[in-house]
Protein backbone atom coordinates (compact mmCIF):
# COMPACT_ATOMS: atom_id res chain seq x y z
CA UNK A 1 0.00 0.00 0.00
CA UNK A 2 1.10 3.77 -0.66
CA UNK A 3 1.68 6.32 1.76
CA UNK A 4 -1.66 8.11 -0.15
CA UNK A 5 -3.56 4.96 -0.19
CA UNK A 6 -2.85 4.45 3.75
CA UNK A 7 -3.66 7.86 4.61
CA UNK A 8 -6.63 7.95 2.50
CA UNK A 9 -8.39 5.19 4.03
CA UNK A 10 -7.29 6.20 7.90
CA UNK A 11 -8.86 9.27 7.04
CA UNK A 12 -12.05 7.53 5.98
CA UNK A 13 -12.05 5.53 9.38
CA UNK A 14 -11.77 8.29 12.10
CA UNK A 15 -14.43 10.63 13.11
CA UNK A 16 -14.41 13.86 11.45
CA UNK A 17 -13.23 16.11 14.75
CA UNK A 18 -10.10 14.08 14.74
CA UNK A 19 -9.09 13.88 11.07
CA UNK A 20 -7.25 16.96 10.59
CA UNK A 21 -4.56 16.64 13.05
CA UNK A 22 -3.94 12.89 12.98
CA UNK A 23 -3.48 12.97 8.96
CA UNK A 24 -1.56 15.33 9.07
CA UNK A 25 0.62 13.66 11.89
CA UNK A 26 0.79 10.26 10.16
CA UNK A 27 1.44 12.13 6.62
CA UNK A 28 5.03 13.65 8.04
CA UNK A 29 5.67 10.65 10.05
CA UNK A 30 5.04 8.13 6.89
CA UNK A 31 7.18 10.71 5.09
CA UNK A 32 10.23 10.44 7.45
CA UNK A 33 9.89 7.09 7.90
CA UNK A 34 9.66 6.25 4.02
CA UNK A 35 12.95 8.75 3.50
CA UNK A 36 14.97 6.52 6.53
CA UNK A 37 14.40 3.28 3.99
CA UNK A 38 15.53 4.97 1.42
CA UNK A 39 18.79 5.84 2.97
CA UNK A 40 19.10 2.51 3.62
CA UNK A 41 18.66 1.16 0.29
CA UNK A 42 15.34 0.39 -0.44
CA UNK A 43 13.62 1.45 -3.93
CA UNK A 44 10.90 4.51 -3.29
CA UNK A 45 8.02 2.12 -3.61
CA UNK A 46 9.24 -0.32 -1.22
CA UNK A 47 10.68 2.42 1.07
CA UNK A 48 6.73 3.47 1.11
CA UNK A 49 5.66 0.21 1.75
CA UNK A 50 8.00 -0.34 4.67
CA UNK A 51 7.03 2.34 6.30
CA UNK A 52 3.27 1.70 5.83
CA UNK A 53 3.81 -1.30 7.44
CA UNK A 54 6.07 -0.43 10.55
CA UNK A 55 3.28 2.40 10.81
CA UNK A 56 0.93 -0.40 11.92
CA UNK A 57 -2.71 -1.86 10.39
CA UNK A 58 -5.02 1.03 9.24
CA UNK A 59 -7.76 -0.89 11.42
CA UNK A 60 -6.12 -0.70 14.55
CA UNK A 61 -4.21 2.49 14.42
CA UNK A 62 -8.03 4.24 13.37
CA UNK A 63 -9.67 2.57 15.96
CA UNK A 64 -7.21 3.48 18.94
CA UNK A 65 -7.50 7.15 17.24
CA UNK A 66 -11.74 6.36 17.45
CA UNK A 67 -11.57 6.20 21.36
CA UNK A 68 -10.10 9.47 22.29
CA UNK A 69 -12.17 11.04 19.19
CA UNK A 70 -14.83 9.22 21.67
CA UNK A 71 -13.78 10.29 24.81
CA UNK A 72 -13.30 14.51 23.18
CA UNK A 73 -16.89 14.14 21.92
CA UNK A 74 -18.82 12.51 24.96
CA UNK A 75 -17.32 15.29 26.49
CA UNK A 76 -18.28 18.09 24.52
CA UNK A 77 -22.06 16.40 23.84
CA UNK A 78 -22.36 16.63 27.99
CA UNK A 79 -21.13 20.21 28.24
CA UNK A 80 -23.88 21.31 25.54
CA UNK A 81 -26.47 19.43 26.95
CA UNK A 82 -25.73 21.19 30.83
CA UNK A 83 -25.24 24.21 29.13
CA UNK A 84 -28.78 24.00 27.01
CA UNK A 85 -30.06 22.47 30.77
CA UNK A 86 -29.02 25.41 32.58
CA UNK A 87 -29.90 28.12 30.11
CA UNK A 88 -33.34 26.24 30.48
CA UNK A 89 -34.33 28.25 33.86
CA UNK A 90 -34.45 31.43 31.18
CA UNK A 91 -37.77 30.38 29.84
CA UNK A 92 -38.85 28.18 32.90
CA UNK A 93 -38.54 31.35 35.33
CA UNK A 94 -36.71 34.22 34.40
CA UNK A 95 -39.30 35.24 31.74
CA UNK A 96 -42.49 34.63 33.65
CA UNK A 97 -40.68 35.92 36.99
CA UNK A 98 -39.64 39.14 35.36
CA UNK A 99 -42.46 40.11 32.10
CA UNK A 100 -45.75 38.91 34.15
CA UNK A 101 -48.34 41.39 36.37
CA UNK A 102 -49.29 40.27 39.76
CA UNK A 103 -51.63 37.83 39.49
CA UNK A 104 -55.30 38.63 40.34
CA UNK A 105 -55.40 35.92 43.02
CA UNK A 106 -55.50 36.91 46.94
CA UNK A 107 -53.75 33.42 47.46
CA UNK A 108 -52.28 31.38 44.71
CA UNK A 109 -54.79 28.28 43.69
CA UNK A 110 -52.56 25.21 44.89
CA UNK A 111 -52.51 23.22 41.98
CA UNK A 112 -50.62 26.14 40.34
CA UNK A 113 -48.20 26.05 42.69
CA UNK A 114 -47.59 22.44 43.23
CA UNK A 115 -46.94 22.34 38.79
CA UNK A 116 -44.44 24.93 39.80
CA UNK A 117 -42.63 23.11 42.35
CA UNK A 118 -42.83 20.04 39.94
CA UNK A 119 -41.41 21.83 37.13
CA UNK A 120 -38.37 23.50 39.10
CA UNK A 121 -38.19 20.06 40.41
CA UNK A 122 -37.69 18.01 37.40
CA UNK A 123 -35.37 20.99 35.87
CA UNK A 124 -32.99 20.84 39.16
CA UNK A 125 -33.28 16.84 38.98
CA UNK A 126 -32.09 17.39 35.10
CA UNK A 127 -29.21 20.00 35.98
CA UNK A 128 -28.16 17.63 38.59
CA UNK A 129 -27.77 14.54 35.99
CA UNK A 130 -26.70 16.32 33.33
CA UNK A 131 -23.92 17.89 35.85
CA UNK A 132 -22.80 14.31 36.73
CA UNK A 133 -22.39 13.23 33.14
CA UNK A 134 -20.32 15.79 32.37
CA UNK A 135 -18.30 14.58 35.49
CA UNK A 136 -18.38 10.96 34.48
CA UNK A 137 -17.26 12.08 30.72
CA UNK A 138 -14.07 12.99 32.43
CA UNK A 139 -13.54 9.77 34.45
CA UNK A 140 -13.11 6.25 33.70
CA UNK A 141 -16.78 5.78 33.71
CA UNK A 142 -17.37 7.50 30.65
CA UNK A 143 -19.17 5.21 29.13
CA UNK A 144 -22.11 6.00 31.69
CA UNK A 145 -22.23 9.47 30.68
CA UNK A 146 -24.42 9.19 27.95
CA UNK A 147 -27.07 7.05 29.99
CA UNK A 148 -27.01 9.55 32.36
CA UNK A 149 -27.55 12.43 29.54
CA UNK A 150 -30.76 10.62 28.46
CA UNK A 151 -31.52 10.44 32.19
CA UNK A 152 -31.51 14.29 32.05
CA UNK A 153 -33.20 14.74 28.72
CA UNK A 154 -36.46 12.94 30.31
CA UNK A 155 -36.15 15.33 33.24
CA UNK A 156 -35.75 18.04 31.12
CA UNK A 157 -38.65 17.22 29.01
CA UNK A 158 -40.71 16.35 31.75
CA UNK A 159 -40.16 19.83 33.53
CA UNK A 160 -41.37 21.02 29.88
CA UNK A 161 -44.76 18.99 29.62
CA UNK A 162 -45.28 20.09 33.66
CA UNK A 163 -44.35 23.99 32.65
CA UNK A 164 -47.42 23.45 30.00
CA UNK A 165 -49.79 21.99 31.52
CA UNK A 166 -49.23 24.84 34.66
CA UNK A 167 -49.46 27.56 31.99
CA UNK A 168 -52.83 26.24 30.67
CA UNK A 169 -53.71 26.00 33.95
CA UNK A 170 -52.31 29.94 34.60
CA UNK A 171 -54.35 31.10 31.64
CA UNK A 172 -57.60 29.07 33.16
CA UNK A 173 -57.06 31.07 36.36
CA UNK A 174 -56.22 34.12 35.16
CA UNK A 175 -57.62 34.75 31.55
CA UNK A 176 -56.21 38.46 31.45
CA UNK A 177 -53.02 37.21 31.73
CA UNK A 178 -50.70 38.72 28.47
CA UNK A 179 -50.01 36.06 26.11
CA UNK A 180 -46.76 37.60 24.99
CA UNK A 181 -44.74 35.55 27.46
CA UNK A 182 -45.41 32.94 25.87
CA UNK A 183 -42.55 33.58 23.34
CA UNK A 184 -40.47 32.27 25.59
CA UNK A 185 -41.56 29.06 24.96
CA UNK A 186 -39.40 28.74 21.63
CA UNK A 187 -36.56 29.17 23.84
CA UNK A 188 -37.41 26.50 25.95
CA UNK A 189 -38.18 24.14 22.74
CA UNK A 190 -34.90 25.33 21.80
CA UNK A 191 -32.95 23.86 25.03
CA UNK A 192 -34.56 20.39 25.07
CA UNK A 193 -33.51 20.29 21.13
CA UNK A 194 -30.30 21.09 21.90
CA UNK A 195 -30.39 18.49 24.90
CA UNK A 196 -31.66 15.87 22.72
CA UNK A 197 -29.38 16.09 19.98
CA UNK A 198 -25.62 16.31 22.67
CA UNK A 199 -27.43 13.13 24.04
CA UNK A 200 -27.77 11.46 20.64
CA UNK A 201 -24.19 12.36 19.77
CA UNK A 202 -22.76 11.09 22.97
CA UNK A 203 -24.22 7.70 21.57
CA UNK A 204 -22.33 7.94 18.68
CA UNK A 205 -19.17 6.45 19.27
CA UNK A 206 -20.10 5.09 23.02
CA UNK A 207 -19.56 1.40 22.30
CA UNK A 208 -15.76 2.45 21.86
CA UNK A 209 -15.65 3.45 25.69
CA UNK A 210 -14.78 1.55 28.41
CA UNK A 211 -16.15 1.51 32.29
CA UNK B 1 8.34 -8.12 22.05
CA UNK B 2 5.81 -5.72 21.03
CA UNK B 3 2.75 -7.69 22.99
CA UNK B 4 5.42 -7.43 25.99
CA UNK B 5 5.84 -3.33 25.32
CA UNK B 6 1.78 -3.73 25.86
CA UNK B 7 1.42 -0.99 28.69
CA UNK B 8 4.75 0.36 29.16
CA UNK B 9 4.35 2.23 25.96
CA UNK B 10 3.46 5.64 28.42
CA UNK B 11 6.56 5.17 30.18
CA UNK B 12 8.50 4.75 27.34
CA UNK B 13 6.83 7.88 25.65
CA UNK B 14 7.48 9.80 28.91
CA UNK B 15 11.54 8.67 28.80
CA UNK B 16 11.68 9.95 25.43
CA UNK B 17 10.34 13.51 25.96
CA UNK B 18 12.59 14.10 29.57
CA UNK B 19 15.94 15.75 27.78
CA UNK B 20 13.84 17.66 24.47
CA UNK B 21 10.42 18.29 22.91
CA UNK B 22 10.03 15.93 19.80
CA UNK B 23 7.30 14.85 17.30
CA UNK B 24 6.53 11.55 17.02
CA UNK B 25 8.58 10.01 14.59
CA UNK B 26 11.53 11.29 16.92
CA UNK B 27 10.07 9.73 19.93
CA UNK B 28 9.74 6.81 17.94
CA UNK B 29 13.43 6.64 16.81
CA UNK B 30 14.68 7.60 20.32
CA UNK B 31 12.77 4.75 22.16
CA UNK B 32 14.06 1.97 18.80
CA UNK B 33 18.14 3.65 19.27
CA UNK B 34 18.11 3.51 22.70
CA UNK B 35 16.63 0.13 22.97
CA UNK B 36 19.19 -0.88 20.25
CA UNK B 37 16.49 -2.29 17.56
CA UNK B 38 14.57 -4.44 20.48
CA UNK B 39 11.69 -2.27 20.74
CA UNK B 40 10.08 -1.83 17.60
CA UNK B 41 6.79 0.05 18.01
CA UNK B 42 4.11 -0.36 15.70
CA UNK B 43 4.48 3.24 14.79
CA UNK B 44 0.88 4.74 14.33
CA UNK B 45 0.03 3.35 17.88
CA UNK B 46 2.16 5.95 19.24
CA UNK B 47 -0.44 8.54 18.53
CA UNK B 48 -2.94 7.28 20.03
CA UNK B 49 -0.89 6.99 23.42
CA UNK B 50 0.25 10.66 22.85
CA UNK B 51 -3.68 11.83 22.49
CA UNK B 52 -4.45 9.65 25.85
CA UNK B 53 -0.99 11.57 27.50
CA UNK B 54 -2.02 14.75 26.37
CA UNK B 55 -5.68 14.49 27.42
CA UNK B 56 -4.50 13.20 30.67
CA UNK B 57 -2.03 16.55 31.11
CA UNK B 58 0.92 14.73 31.14
CA UNK B 59 2.25 16.04 27.86
CA UNK B 60 1.68 18.71 26.09
CA UNK B 61 1.51 19.97 22.23
CA UNK B 62 1.71 22.48 19.78
CA UNK B 63 2.69 22.80 15.69
CA UNK B 64 5.92 23.93 14.61
CA UNK B 65 7.36 24.59 11.58
CA UNK B 66 10.68 22.72 11.14
CA UNK B 67 12.47 22.46 7.92
CA UNK B 68 9.66 23.66 6.24
CA UNK B 69 7.39 20.98 7.46
CA UNK B 70 4.58 21.91 9.86
CA UNK B 71 5.32 18.66 12.58
CA UNK B 72 3.28 18.28 16.38
CA UNK B 73 5.85 18.85 18.81
CA UNK B 74 5.01 17.16 22.11
CA UNK B 75 6.97 18.09 25.61
CA UNK B 76 6.44 17.05 28.90
CA UNK B 77 4.22 19.32 31.41
CA UNK B 78 5.48 19.44 35.22
CA UNK B 79 2.71 16.56 36.01
CA UNK B 80 3.87 14.57 33.06
CA UNK B 81 7.82 15.04 34.73
CA UNK B 82 6.37 14.03 38.21
CA UNK B 83 4.65 11.28 36.72
CA UNK B 84 7.52 9.91 35.06
CA UNK B 85 9.92 10.10 38.01
CA UNK B 86 7.29 8.06 40.17
CA UNK B 87 6.60 5.08 36.85
CA UNK B 88 10.79 4.52 37.10
CA UNK B 89 10.66 4.24 40.57
CA UNK B 90 8.21 1.95 40.53
CA UNK B 91 9.73 -0.27 37.43
CA UNK B 92 13.19 0.07 38.93
CA UNK B 93 11.23 -1.23 42.02
CA UNK B 94 9.69 -3.85 39.34
CA UNK B 95 12.38 -4.80 37.59
CA UNK B 96 14.75 -5.76 40.68
CA UNK B 97 12.45 -7.94 42.39
CA UNK B 98 12.18 -9.66 38.78
CA UNK B 99 15.67 -9.99 38.24
CA UNK B 100 15.72 -11.53 42.26
CA UNK B 101 13.10 -14.38 41.34
CA UNK B 102 13.98 -14.94 37.44
CA UNK B 103 18.09 -15.08 37.98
Amino acid sequence: MTIDAYLAELERRLPRTARRRVVVEAQEHLRDSAARHRAAGLSPHAAETAAVENFGSVEIVARRLAVEGAIRETRISTLVALGAVAFFVVPLYVVPENTLPPAPWAEKPRDIFVLQLVSIAFWLGAGALATASAALAWTRWSRLAAPVLTAALVAIAGSVLVAAALVERWFAAASETPAWPLLAAPLAAGCVAVCALATAWSYRRADLLTG
Amino acid sequence: MRDALKGHVDLLLLSALEDEPAHGYELVETIRDRSEGEFDLAEGTVYPSLYRLERRRLVASGWETVSGRRRRVYRLTTSGRRKLLKERSDWRAFAQAMEAVVT
